[in-house]
């Protein structure tokens, strides 16, 4: 009995002695590669969901959201049959088999099979249940609008990072940082919860556009390219006392959310980054810089009876004969002959001062990438010419947007504002982080702009160059233009290719919207009045309304109703 | 003299009531464990319908804001109702009565129309 008792308890201490041998093995022996093969096996790493923020226009509505989807990716090293996998999957994603082939085929243990799938195929494909075909969340950048406010908004690459537009201006705003989350989980793969957030959300943009203007503005722009046949088009809308962008659409245009189809051209966004001689809406700055030196005065005369002045060796004509006009109505009527005069009174060093004071050949500053400087020489490199020639828009290359701010310094009072598109960034949970904080400087006095202001109103009466952009119930100041473009072979001005514009704010003298419209290489009419003002003149009146903006010929307490 | 311990009742009561509370105890840990286990399970898959709805959530704004785009609405305003942009020159004024911030909304048109405080505008020569 003893005997059985002392082999009994040899043998279980015999067991125990192996079960500790063991266990010193696992825990101290080889305790790191156990260690790492339990971690493989008990725990998941995934990335934390990055997702942009949403882009609003001024009231609020979605310019830029986020859809999730999933992409597929395959660890070749877990397929069996590529052949019959990439059969399978090609049926699903209706792709030639060939591509996916050579990806189920290829060395690695993960290969991109398609980035942000359609929900339907994605559904499809986990229910085909395919061995080594893997999904992983994926955001995709979604423009509702689709081509609307295009230029503006810009369009991001495959993994989400901006590249044209608000999204590249803003990108480190609009990303949310990144990560990787651990998660344990079980030997089916189920995982336990981290009591963490998943999802990294970005900033979100409070644009300054409207998106109705918006559509007005590129509707209006759209029909007139049709209309002259012009090659491209540009209109700009802004708040004159702010410098907000209400409105900025370029033509031709593209679709963010189809960016693998337009090209180069159609992505520029012309507004800012393309320079043109603005022709006779430059005279703003001989006009203005003759009342503030007060080197002439409303009725001074001008000879322009013969059609033509001589300046430096060229001669300058104007488009229409006119006899002797007064200083008013050399603005009125566009002449060249007078602009010229002016500015030959006032002299090089004014005309450039001036240029200067309202931001021409330097950056507006606006909050959008790949704006460019255009360019004014400095007085002591002009030509004999060159007074003559940038009195009246020539040998000068601005932007609209810099034409327009100059425009809406004249409506504002005479303060050069800074344009800008995003007036507020808000925290995922909707609270303001940031808004934009005016700047502007004083380019002119608030009397002058007044002045010059009454004289620009009368270029939409009658005898002025722009009545067509005349709008009915509220006074429209602004300026028409019309520049022949160089040509690039012969190097001259070319008699066929014009770029015809018209700037302006309106209400006159209270003004809710600067705007400028330039038509680039019109077919048939070449003349600012003629082919950009009616579009002018369209946009005002849509917007107007559509703002609720009162007319001037009704009293004010009426309200206005339409029958 | 031989004295004989005798096992008093407490220690037959003690030794059984420790090993019990023993293993209470280790099952309690046990299953308060495998609770705390499936909790995780639970949130686990909450969260992951959580993620689901969002998912949809987001689909749903995206597609609401395509839907509400002004071209799609005018489109429809346009050629399925027959509505037209309101023409500032067929706009008409008419008087208000009370001083205070204009606002052509339905609700002062309705306030007004109580009061009877609209009156067409000589100037304008419209009737509302």
């Amino acid at each position: 009995m003893r005997k059985r008792a002392v082999i009994l308890n040899t043998a279980l201490c015999f067991c125990f002695f192996i079960v500790i041998v063991r266990l010193a093995d696992i825990m101290l022996l080889n305790h790191g590669r156990f260690y790492e093969k339990a971690k493989f096996q008990q725990e998941k790493q995934e990335d934390v969901r990055v997702r942009r923020g949403i882009v609003f226009d001024r009231r609020g509505r979605e310019m830029a959201v986020n859809l999730d989807l999933e992409s597929v990716y395959c660890d070749p090293f877990e397929i069996d049959s590529p052949e019959a996998s990439a059969r399978k999957v090609c049926e699903i994603m209706n792709r030639p088999e060939k591509a996916i082939l050579s990806k189920l085929s290829s060395e690695g243990r993960f290969v991109w099979i398609e980035r942000k799938l359609d929900p339907a195929v994605a559904k499809r494909m986990r229910e085909s249940k395919i061995k080594g075909i893997g999904f992983m969340p994926d955001a995709k950048r979604f423009y509702p609008k689709a081509a609307l406010a295009a230029h503006i908004l810009g369009f991001v690459d495959i993994d989400n990072r901006g590249i044209e537009g608000v999204e590249l201006k803003y990108n480190d705003r609009l990303r949310g940082n990144g990560g990787k989350i651990i998660f344990a989980r079980d030997a089916s793969g189920r995982t336990l919860s981290q009591g963490v957030e998943m999802e990294s959300k970005g900033n979100n943009l409070v644009l300054t556009i409207d998106e109705g203007l918006q559509y007005m503005v590129e509707s209006e722009l759209e029909a007139a390219v049709k209309q002259w046949h012009a090659v491209a088009a540009t209109a700009i809308m802004m708040d004159p006392f702010n410098g907000e962008i209400l409105a900025l659409a370029n033509l031709p245009s593209f679709d963010p959310n189809k960016t693998a189809e337009s090209r180069n051209f159609e992505r520029r966004n012309r507004a800012i980054t393309d320079c043109y001689e603005p022709g006779s809406t430059f005279k703003i700055i001989v006009g203005t810089a003759a009342i503030e030196e007060k080197a002439v005065t409303l009725d001074s005369p001008f000879d322009c009876s013969r059609g033509s002045v001589e300046v430096g060796g060229r001669t300058i004509h104007d488009a229409h004969r006119h006899g002797f006009l007064t200083f008013r109505e050399v603005i009125q009527k566009s002449s060249n002959v007078g602009s010229v005069m002016i500015g030959m009174r006032l002299g090089k060093e004014k005309v450039y001062q001036y240029a200067k004071a309202f931001g021409f050949g330097e950056k507006t500053g606006i909050d959008l990438p790949g704006e460019v400087s255009g360019w004014i020489r400095p007085p002591e490199r002009w030509s004999g010419v060159s007074l003559g020639s940038i009195s009246i828009g020539q040998e000068v290359a601005v932007t609209p947007l810099q034409v327009l701010r100059a425009y809406a310094a004249i409506g504002n009072g005479g303060l050069l504002v800074r344009p800008h598109v995003v007036s507020r960034i808000l925290n995922p949970e909707g609270k303001p982080l940031w808004s934009f904080q005016s700047d502007a400087k004083r380019a002119i006095s608030a009397q002058t702009a007044g002045t010059f202001k009454e004289i620009l109103k009368t270029v939409t009466e009658e005898g002025g160059t722009a009545k067509s952009a005349a709008v009915e119930g509220n006074y429209v100041a602004g300026k028409t233009g019309t520049a022949q473009i160089i040509d690039p072979h012969t190097k001259k001005y070319s008699r066929e290719k014009y770029v015809s514009s018209f700037v302006g704010f309106v209400p006159a003298d209270n003004p809710r919207m600067a705007m400028i419209i330039v038509i680039y290489e019109p077919k048939g009419q070449i003349y600012g009045g003629v082919v950009a003002a009616p579009v002018f003149k369209k946009i005002a009146e849509s917007a107007l309304s559509y703002l609720n903006v009162p007319r001037e010929d009704t009293r004010a307490n009426t309200l206005m109703v339409a029958r | 003299m031989i004295y004989v311990r005798r096992r008093s009742m407490v220690s037959y009561v003690v030794a059984p009531l420790s090993v019990a509370l023993l293993l209470c105890g280790i099952f309690g840990i046990v299953w308060l464990r495998s609770n705390l286990i499936s909790l995780e399970y639970g949130i686990s898959e909450l969260e992951k319908k959580r993620l689901e709805n969002l998912r949809e959530t987001k689909m749903l704004i995206a597609e609401k804001s395509a839907l509400l785009s002004l071209q799609k609405v005018e489109k429809t305003a346009a050629l399925n109702l027959g509505l037209v942009f309101p023409n500032r020159t067929k706009v008409v004024a008419v008087k208000v009565k009370d001083s205070g911030p204009i606002r052509a909304s339905l609700e002062t048109a309705q306030k007004g129309n109580a009061k009877g405080s609209y009156e067409a505008d000589s100037a304008g020569g419209g009737a509302l």
